[in-house]
């Protein structure tokens, strides 16, 4: 709701060309009010980092402890005590697991954050929805911000993880790592915006999206190596787009390889597929979205 | 026929007629819900691409059409249920439509339910900016206008507290202060008004007259009446999703509550019905050969609906289903309504209405509708029912169920009547001036009422040829004087003679309340007498009044007026009645008697 609202509702359903069109319209629009809705935006992601912590001694500096413990245990309780190393690595740095670990396990940890925070927004706000009239984009973006910001504070951590061992990677390479994983959340949020509407209406989505989650972090290279698994698994492993992205992350941070053009168009496209199916059903739904809450 | 709230005021063209310029226009505005017993049932339906209808579709709004001008003020009235709510949900944009659209402009603030986007966990202040951001609020504008949301809530110290430690009252209140300071264009309140105190209360309704006043559009649903007609210029009235009334705020209330009213009538026979039927009560009222059988009896209204309860005045279709056993000619079936004494108000039948019924073979059925308005006084009616031969049921009567079903028929809006009949006379009425300017008062009393007056009133005259009015049941059995418990009362007497006297005395049921002095005053027709004053304790005196000479005639009205006396009024005792006096006789004397 802005200063100025003209809620102009369709009569009849629209044509296929009205629909593309409307598709396009609508997603100016809703990248317009989420931009109008900043403050909104950033108050709701200022909520959602105070709110988990409402109250306690450290505040907002839990959001900092949390990830930085995790990142301890990955480099010193697996490489340094369980001595876990890692197979074929040509890095002679004894923390060469732990930094592999963290360079494929905090993207995923933000990944399955942004699936399953997306799936269960409309429930969880439900009172939002039934009650005020704002853009339904501006859940999304706030999932999104709110995870984007979690996702910074955990890499930043990292970061300085990473320099006071010694393997901080160039800034190049930093650059492109970000990239890669602003890409994976924007992959992330076109899933989000599936398992989000669908949940609304069938509540099982929720469940299901977690156990598949699971199941996909399992199914992808993350506390292992690839080089562990049987000949024909390495040959369909390029089918999961997570174990692509995860291996991009792993050889950024751990060897500092670029990845191919190819393989960054092709993950770019695929990407966008997702955001805009993700989209189609959103904005072929949305407007049953509070009937059922 | 009465003004039965049944009548859509929005027909075709009505969109066109919509002013371009209103505040708020609603047209032809639907809403479905699907109901599924069973999420399979949706998956079912989603899979087929809704090929199979697996859902239960609930149409909470049916073509709402209106528009409201800047300025005015709307009040949306309805039962629980009738779509109120969805209506004002999709105003304000958290639902939408199945069909139709609404076009507004400006900020739409809302009060529609309670603790709306507030987090329980900020303090008041940090809800107040978080609330005013989402009604679209600048930070500058929250800025700005703080410190008035503040004072407006007067919550004190409490803003600085978290918001679950207020009580329900304390949310209302700092959810109004939000609205009352973000000066929208439209201001749609629900029943969240009832929850504050009754302070806050006035200081929210003095704050929407202002907001009136300062041309803000209102929409306002409440079910407290007074609201309503104190604060909106027109009223709208939902039912079942449909606008059935709209008008001024009084008329529409009535037209409610009579729809109220109907419903809860119609609920009650219904159910009484089904504890009936249960109870297989109707078997001792059927009798017939029953060659055919009579398989349903329904009344419905002019919407289709099953009811039970009607205005007076409003139509009615009666269907009788009669199933043929064996193949009958000449079929015949007639209703008959009775009144809850059993007596017949109106009956008839198809061969009376000259309507034929062909042949009907055995098996089939045959449904006959008598639609009918039901110009019927307010009571309970019961209805019979019958299927036979010919014109009348002795012949060959088939079935004949006796009451079977109860009619309540509800006085109208406007013109309540008693009887059996409705019969909507039309009145007028016009001014006769002066028709007996060459009478005296006593020649047109002798005209009306063509008689000899008595020259005495005793109460042993129980017949009261000479009552007018004001009379009161005697004493007792056995006694001898009557009580005046109206303040005025007056009476037919033979006047010629010099005095009127009176045997009476005050009225005192019991000897312990009051002992003042009571004043009567006597007038012959608009001639007043000598006033009287009787001592508040002696039971019985005769009190003597001379009548002036021109008033000695064989005709005559006295008036007389007592100081009536409410003992529940001066807080004696509980005796609600007004105490007056008492009469033993009356007489005209024949000569003046001494002293």
């Amino acid at each position: 709701m802005g200063k100025t609202l003209t809620a102009t509702l369709m009569q009849t359903p629209p044509s296929w060309r009205q629909t593309v069109f409307a598709f396009f319209a609508d997603g100016k629009q809703a990248l317009r009010n989420v931009v109008h809705h900043r403050d909104l935006l950033w108050q709701m992601v200022g909520n959602d980092l105070r709110g988990r912590y409402v109250g306690s001694f450290l505040g907002l500096f839990w959001n900092v402890i949390h990830p930085l413990i995790q990142i301890l245990i990955y480099t010193v309780v697996f490489s340094q005590l369980m001595g876990a190393r890692l197979g074929g690595s040509s890095s002679s740095s004894p923390y060469a697991f732990g930094i592999y670990l963290c360079a494929g396990l905090l993207p995923w940890g933000v990944f399955t954050e942004i699936i399953n925070r997306c799936t269960g927004v409309f429930w969880e706000n439900a009172n939002l929805v039934k009650k005020i009239a704002f853009p339904k984009t501006l859940l999304y973006a706030y999932v999104v911000t709110a995870s984007v910001t979690n996702l910074s504070i955990i890499v930043a951590v990292f970061l300085v993880f990473l320099w006071f061992v010694n393997a901080l990677p160039p800034l190049v390479v930093l650059l492109v790592w970000g990239g890669f994983l602003l890409l994976q959340v924007l992959f992330a949020t076109g899933v989000g915006l599936f398992t989000s509407v669908l949940n609304v209406f069938f509540r099982d989505v929720a469940q299901l999206t977690a156990i598949f989650l699971q199941i996909w972090f399992w199914l992808t290279p993350i506390v292992y190596v690839p080089s562990v698994l049987p000949p024909w698994a390495v040959d369909v492993l390029p089918l999961n787009i997570m174990a692509r992205f995860t291996s991009i992350h792993q050889a950024l941070v751990l060897r500092n390889e670029l990845p191919s053009v190819s393989e960054s168009f092709f993950l770019a496209q695929i990407t966008l597929g997702t955001l805009v199916l993700g989209t189609l059903c959103f904005q072929a739904l949305r407007r049953r979205i509070p009937d059922e809450l | 026929m009465a003004s039965v709230p049944h009548v859509v005021p929005h027909e075709q063209g009505e969109l066109e007629r919509i002013p371009a310029a209103s505040a708020l226009r609603v047209m032809q505005l639907s809403k479905e819900f699907r109901f599924y017993s069973h999420p399979w049932d949706r998956l079912v339906e989603w899979l087929s691409l809704g090929r199979l209808q697996r859902s239960q579709i609930f149409v909470a709004l049916k073509e709402v059409t209106f528009a409201v001008s800047q300025g005015q003020a709307l009040g949306i009235i309805g039962a629980n249920g009738a779509g109120k709510s969805t209506l004002l949900k999709i105003i304000c944009g958290t639902l939408y439509p199945t069909t139709g659209r609404v076009e507004l402009s400006g900020r739409v603030a809302s009060l529609l339910e309670l603790g709306t986007g507030f987090h329980p966990d900020f303090t008041g202040r940090q809800n107040i900016v978080f609330n005013a951001r989402f009604l679209g609020l600048s930070d500058e504008e929250i800025h700005e206008r703080m410190a008035a949301m503040i004072a407006f809530s007067e919550l004190g110290e409490f803003i600085d507290r978290p918001l679950r430690t207020y009580s329900s009252g304390m949310q209302v209140r700092l959810a109004f202060a939000v609205v009352a300071n973000v000066s929208p264009r439209i201001l749609i309140i629900d029943e969240a008004l009832a929850v504050g105190d009754a302070y806050f209360q006035q200081k929210c309704i003095r704050r929407i007259r202002q907001f009136r006043e300062e041309g803000v559009t209102l929409l306002f649903v409440s079910h407290d009446p007074t609201a309503v007609k104190t604060l909106c210029d027109e009223a709208l009235l939902l039912h079942h999703g449909a606008v059935i009334d709209r008008g001024r705020p009084e008329k529409v209330l009535t037209n409610y509550n009579t729809l109220i009213a109907r419903e809860a009538g119609t609920r009650d026979i219904l159910s009484l019905e089904s504890k009936q039927e249960a109870a297989e009560d109707t078997a001792t009222q059927r009798s017939g050969t029953f060659a055919a059988v009579i398989e349903q009896v329904s009344v419905r209204d002019t919407h289709g609906q099953e009811c039970r309860s009607f205005l007076a005045g409003e139509e009615a279709t009666i269907t009788t289903r009669v199933l043929c056993l064996e193949e009958i000619q000449d079929l015949t079936i007639g209703i008959l309504i009775r009144d809850r004494l059993g007596n017949d108000v109106y009956g008839t039948n198809t061969h009376h209405q000259q309507i034929e019924i062909p042949p009907c073979k055995a098996g089939n059925s045959v449904e006959i509708h008598f639609r009918l308005a039901l110009n019927l006084g307010p009571g309970e009616y019961h209805l019979t029912v019958a299927a036979h031969t010919f014109d009348v049921h002795v012949y060959d009567s088939f079935d004949w169920i006796e009451r079977a079903l109860v009619l309540k028929i509800l006085p109208p809006p406007a013109g309540k009547c008693i009887g059996v009949a409705f019969l909507q006379p039309t009145v007028t009425y016009q001014q006769v001036t002066n028709q007996r300017a060459s009478e005296s008062w006593g020649q047109t009393l002798a005209r009306i009422f063509g008689r000899h007056f008595s020259r005495e009133l005793r109460v042993a005259q129980t017949g009261k040829p000479w009552l007018l009015a004001g009379w009161h049941a005697p004493e007792g059995a056995g006694e001898t004087a009557f009580r005046w418990t109206q303040e005025s009362f007056s009476f037919l007497l033979d006047l010629r003679g010099p005095e009127l006297c009176l045997e009476m005395g005050c009225d005192r049921p019991r000897p312990h309340i009051g002992s003042e002095p009571v004043a009567v005053s006597t007038w012959i027709f608009d001639q007043p007498l000598e006033p009287l004053v009787m001592g508040g304790k002696e039971p019985w005196a005769v009190y003597r009044l001379s009548i002036p000479q021109a008033c000695r005639v064989a005709h005559g009205l006295v008036r007389m007026h007592v100081q009536g006396w409410c003992p529940a009024e001066s807080g004696m005792e509980k005796d609600l009645r007004i105490l007056g006096l008492r009469i033993r006789r009356i007489w005209v004397a024949e000569k003046y008697q001494d002293g």
